[in-house]
């Protein structure tokens, strides 16, 4: 809750200063533009013979004005308490309510059914037990994997250790922490990329490890800028305080002194005196929204005091991937969802590991060393052998990741704010299901790839850079992944965005039954295609 | 009602007026009324998936945009499939199935349709005085209408008809001898009010309290919000009843104001669509399955056991679970959402409840009476009512499980030329299991009820298909 010790004080240098949003303690950008763009020059004149030697000291409030438009970046997007669809859906007493809840039992139903008969026909046709080789494959180097891992999570708290050097003022963000911090996320990504390439991980080793760094360097590279910003913002509020005591010391002091001390604005065409009070009132404004930025959103935690290990390991563990001061919590640890959750967890897992067994490995063992013209005839037929099942592979890790995995997560820190995807099932435009279907990520480019490259770019070509990063990053980790350098996946998803006018060509957002229906053809032939282009190609 | 939102509620009938119309029926309250054949309170409201009504916050149309594209896409794998082993799209050539012996089964089936009619000049009758319903009227028409069955059942099971032939000829049979019953039973007892009203108008004067009664009684009957006795009997009348999605004929139904055409032509691609997926599902998931069982059983060792029998059904029916889960689910949106729409939308019958939530239900006695509205309301009517009248609740719904089941066992043996009684006999058990099903523990954890039902469902289809089939 806000501290109600920092009231608004009126001032006549704008009148929306008075009306300051109560909702928020952040000061919103319309009040940030109001700031003056000029430069705050302090003329004393030395006593005695030095009279006409004035000592000037100039504060550029026009670029510290443009430090806290471009602080506004960390409030786009705001944590709420809110839960997941499906949890919100399946609580019991609107699920009960629910008009259709027979068929959402008869799906979960007739999967148990289908993988119990897999596991039937695996034992009395093959004579193994189903997932059974494939397990073992992901056993493999079990420890080492799990080693390594720990380790890569270990060699994170090195942003940590750089942000509380920065704290102690041993180093300062802007260019060296700033620099610091990119080259260590390069070598972050490349002693991962050749820990992988070494030790020669299987598919689904290597899938868990590569998302897990990115994951990480995306954790990493939040909590830097997030408080790289923080500490300059503090830095100059530090400055603002002394320049405050100066000059109420000065208004108090009623000797000759006082009279030698004058103010200007200088404007980039013109000049213009003002008195000490004003100067005051200019300074305790702009000092006020700079002790604001260093609160969180809520308002408990300030900024040097979150600095801690404590809470950066609550950080990495916590289901987000931007940094906030301080996150909603929920007041204790729901164990029975929590184990409610595991159990979901395992059984997902093992019946993906059915899925795979049964229906993806003869599949791609039966496209091994065929070359390109025999796998060119053989593909359509095996395709529709697998499609089904990539389809339904590709909604139960969905589901996996982001309703059972992530919730897990957030039950363990207490973290209140679940709503990790949208209905992307109803979506009609491919745009729409980027942002809904994953909204950690989205939040992540949204907030340090979108806005700060806007600061720089025009509107269409920062979604474009967005997009075209996203691609680079979802091709990189297959190459990793399958070994294969093929672009499939780079192309698909360059491919959204000819298709995105295409739609609004077609007015989809009109017709959204007709529009859901291609999205769902686009479904089929997107996600779980491209997965099937890599294995047979 | 098994939801929340039924299907009288509010939001479903505010938007639709311009479409559906009003019913004047929507306000009366039936419950207190004596006589028999009551009407059934119908309102203007369209079926479930239509409906255009208050949902959750969350919408998930996009999974039911999900299902019909898997089951379009399964299709063309299914093409693909073809192509890859016999080079040809369609496999065994299916379509030649359908089309011998079809003039034969249209000729059949105008003959039998058109035996309907014979009740209008029969109900005239009656009207006029000729034969009094209650004496001589009955032993003719059980007469006629045991004729009328037993003419379609010889019909089906002398012909050389393939099994789609059959199914159809004698569920169409089923389907007119239902409606020809309600016609000439509500008729005969308005018949029977109408001249009771007649007697007692001629003896004004000396009227007991009784006699006023009923008189008031069985004026009421012959009477309903515009539409009078007599003048119901018309050809007309007749055809539209014979074409209405109703098996209880009563004299008031309420009517949509137009005829949509573009509606017309989304149900009838919807029902042939849907009928090709039947067609092709059961080609090429359920009948090579099929062939191999009957082949394993065919070919079984002279000393085999019934173990080796037994383990046969259990491999088949889990094979078959799913195909025949998703078939009955596609036979259920032909049924109620395609041909019954269909028909509902020609003859501008409104009250399109088809079914209700059935697939929520955890009491196989809610699923029986919410799966198929129209069947519901003519057990009701016709068989548990007059029932109810002499025997107690308990007994007068173990009676109609039997009727209905006795009625699906006719429609089994006569597709597949069989007499087992697998179906009398599960349908049978569900008397027993709908008691279980009642008891305290089901009714707190409903969902539990539910899960319990969709396995019931699962299993239960796919045995008593592949028992007719295989044994």
């Amino acid at each position: 809750m806000a501290k109600s010790g920092f009231s608004p004080s009126p001032s006549p240098l704008s009148e929306d200063s008075s009306m300051i949003n109560v909702e928020s303690i952040h000061p919103t950008v319309s009040l940030l533009k109001a700031l003056p763009e000029c430069n705050l020059v302090m003329k004393k004149k030395g006593k005695g013979e030095t009279k006409n030697e004035p000592v000037n000291c100039s504060f550029s409030l026009k670029s510290h004005k443009e430090l806290l438009l471009s602080g506004r970046v960390y409030h786009d997007y705001e944590f709420k308490p809110r839960k997941s669809i499906f949890d919100r859906v399946t609580t019991p007493q609107t699920f009960l309510k629910n008009e259709f809840r027979g068929f959402y039992v008869l799906f979960w139903l007739s999967l148990f059914v289908w993988i119990v008969q897999l596991y039937g026909k695996s034992y009395w046709l093959r004579n193994s037990i189903l997932g059974l080789p494939l397990a073992r494959i992901v056993f493999r180097q079990f420890f080492v994997l799990f080693g390594s891992d720990f380790v890569m999570v270990l060699f994170t708290l090195f942003s940590f250790a750089l942000q509380w050097c920065i704290v102690k003022r041993y180093i300062a963000w802007s260019n060296t922490g700033y620099i610091i911090q990119l080259t260590w996320q390069a070598c972050f990504t490349l002693l991962a990329v050749c820990w992988v390439i070494h030790r020669k991980f299987p598919v689904i080793q290597c899938l868990f490890f590569t998302l897990h760094c990115a994951v990480l360097v995306m954790k990493q590279h939040s909590y830097a800028h997030h408080l790289g910003y923080m500490s300059t913002v503090r830095t100059l509020h530090e400055t603002y305080v002394d320049l405050s005591k100066k000059i109420r010391s000065s208004l108090k002091d009623e000797s000759n002194e006082a009279e030698s001390v004058s103010y200007e604005l200088e404007y980039l065409d013109h000049t213009e005196k003002i008195n000490a009070i004003k100067a005051d009132e200019v300074v305790a404004l702009t000092m006020k929204y700079l002790d604001h930025s260093l609160r969180s959103e809520i308002g408990n935690v300030i900024y040097p005091n979150n600095v801690t290990l404590l809470n950066y390991i609550d950080y990495l563990l916590i289901p987000s991937l931007v940094y906030s001061l301080e996150f909603p919590r929920v007041s204790k640890i729901n164990l029975k969802y929590l184990s409610v959750k595991l159990i979901t967890m395992f059984s997902v897992l093992f019946t993906c590991l059915a899925l795979v067994d049964w229906y993806f490995l003869p599949a791609a063992e039966s496209m091994q060393g065929l070359d390109f013209v025999t796998k060119l005839s053989h593909a359509p037929f095996l395709m529709s052998r697998i499609l089904f099942p990539a389809v339904i592979l590709y909604m139960l890790l969905f589901y996996l990741t982001f309703d059972v995995i992530l919730n897990a997560f957030a039950e363990i820190t207490k973290f209140a704010d679940r709503d990790f995807y949208g209905p992307w099932w109803n979506t009609v435009t491919w745009d729409e299901f980027a942002r809904l279907w994953n909204k950690p990520v989205h939040v992540f480019l949204m907030r340090h790839v979108y806005h700060s490259s806007r600061q720089v770019l025009n509107k269409s070509t920062a979604i474009f850079f967005t997009f075209l990063l996203s691609a680079l990053v979802h091709e990189f980790v297959m190459f990793l992944v399958t070994g294969k350098l093929r672009c499939y996946i780079l192309f698909f998803q360059l491919l959204q965005l000819p298709l995105y006018k295409l739609s609004k060509m077609f007015a989809f957002e009109q017709r959204e039954l007709l529009g859901n229906l291609f999205f769902w053809v686009g479904i089929f032939t997107g996600p779980s295609f491209i997965c099937i282009l890599y294995i047979v190609f | 009602m098994i939801s929340a939102t039924p299907a009288r509620s509010e939001s479903s009938s505010s938007h639709l007026e311009k479409d559906f119309g009003t019913s004047e029926t929507a306000k009366v309250n039936y419950k207190h009324s004596k006589r028999m054949y009551g009407p059934l309170n119908y309102t203007s409201t369209p079926s479930i998936f239509t409906r255009a009504h208050q949902r959750n916050n969350v919408d998930f149309t996009g999974f039911f945009v999900l299902f019909w594209v898997s089951v379009a896409i399964m299709i063309l794998i299914n093409f693909l499939d073809n192509m890859e082993r016999t080079g040809q799209l369609f496999g065994n050539n299916i379509f030649q199935f359908f089309k011998t012996n079809v003039l034969d089964l249209a000729k059949a089936d105008l003959f039998m349709s058109s035996l309907f009619f014979l009740s209008y000049p029969f109900q005239k009758l009656f009207s006029s005085g000729a034969l009094s319903w209650y004496g001589s009227g009955i032993y003719i028409y059980t007469v006629s209408i045991f004729a009328f069955l037993m003419h379609s059942i010889l019909r089906c099971c002398l012909s050389d008809w393939s099994w789609t032939h059959r199914s159809f000829f004698i569920l169409h049979s089923i389907l007119i001898l239902m409606k020809t019953h309600s016609y000439n039973t509500v008729n005969g007892w308005f018949s029977y009010c109408y001249h009771q009203v007649q007697g007692l108008r001629t003896r004004s004067i000396s009227l007991s309290e009784h006699d006023k009664r009923n008189y008031k009684l069985f004026e009421e009957s012959i009477y309903e919000h515009g539409k009078r006795y007599p003048a119901n009997l018309t050809f007309t009348n007749a055809l539209t009843f014979l074409f209405m999605p109703t098996l209880c004929y009563q004299l008031y139904v309420p009517r949509t104001p137009q005829i949509r055409f573009t509606y017309l032509l989304e149900c009838a691609l919807g029902t042939f669509g849907c009928l090709f997926l039947l067609v092709i599902i059961s080609e090429n998931y359920m009948i090579p399955i099929l062939l191999r069982a009957i082949k394993w059983i065919l070919e079984a060792p002279e000393e085999a056991s019934t173990y080796f029998f037994v383990l046969q059904l259990g491999k088949t029916v889990t094979y078959l679970m799913f195909p025949f889960m998703l078939s009955f689910l596609l036979v259920f949106w032909v049924i109620f959402e395609g041909i019954c729409n269909f028909s509902a939308e020609i003859t501008r019958f409104a009250d399109r409840n088809f079914y209700d939530d059935w697939w929520n239900c955890w009491t196989f006695d809610q699923f029986a009476r919410t799966w198929n509205k129209p069947v519901h309301y003519f057990l009701f009517r016709h068989v548990y009512s007059p029932f109810n009248n002499i025997f107690s609740k308990l007994t007068s719904t173990t009676l109609t499980f039997f009727v209905s089941s006795v009625l699906h066992e006719l429609v089994m043996a006569c597709i597949t030329k069989k007499i087992r009684g697998y179906g009398l006999f599960f349908q049978m058990t569900q008397v027993p299991y709908i008691l279980i099903q009642r008891q305290k523990f089901i009714r707190k954890h409903r969902l539990l009820g539910n899960v319990f039902f969709w396995v019931s469902i699962l299993i239960g289809i796919t045995l008593i298909g592949v028992l007719y089939i295989l044994y």
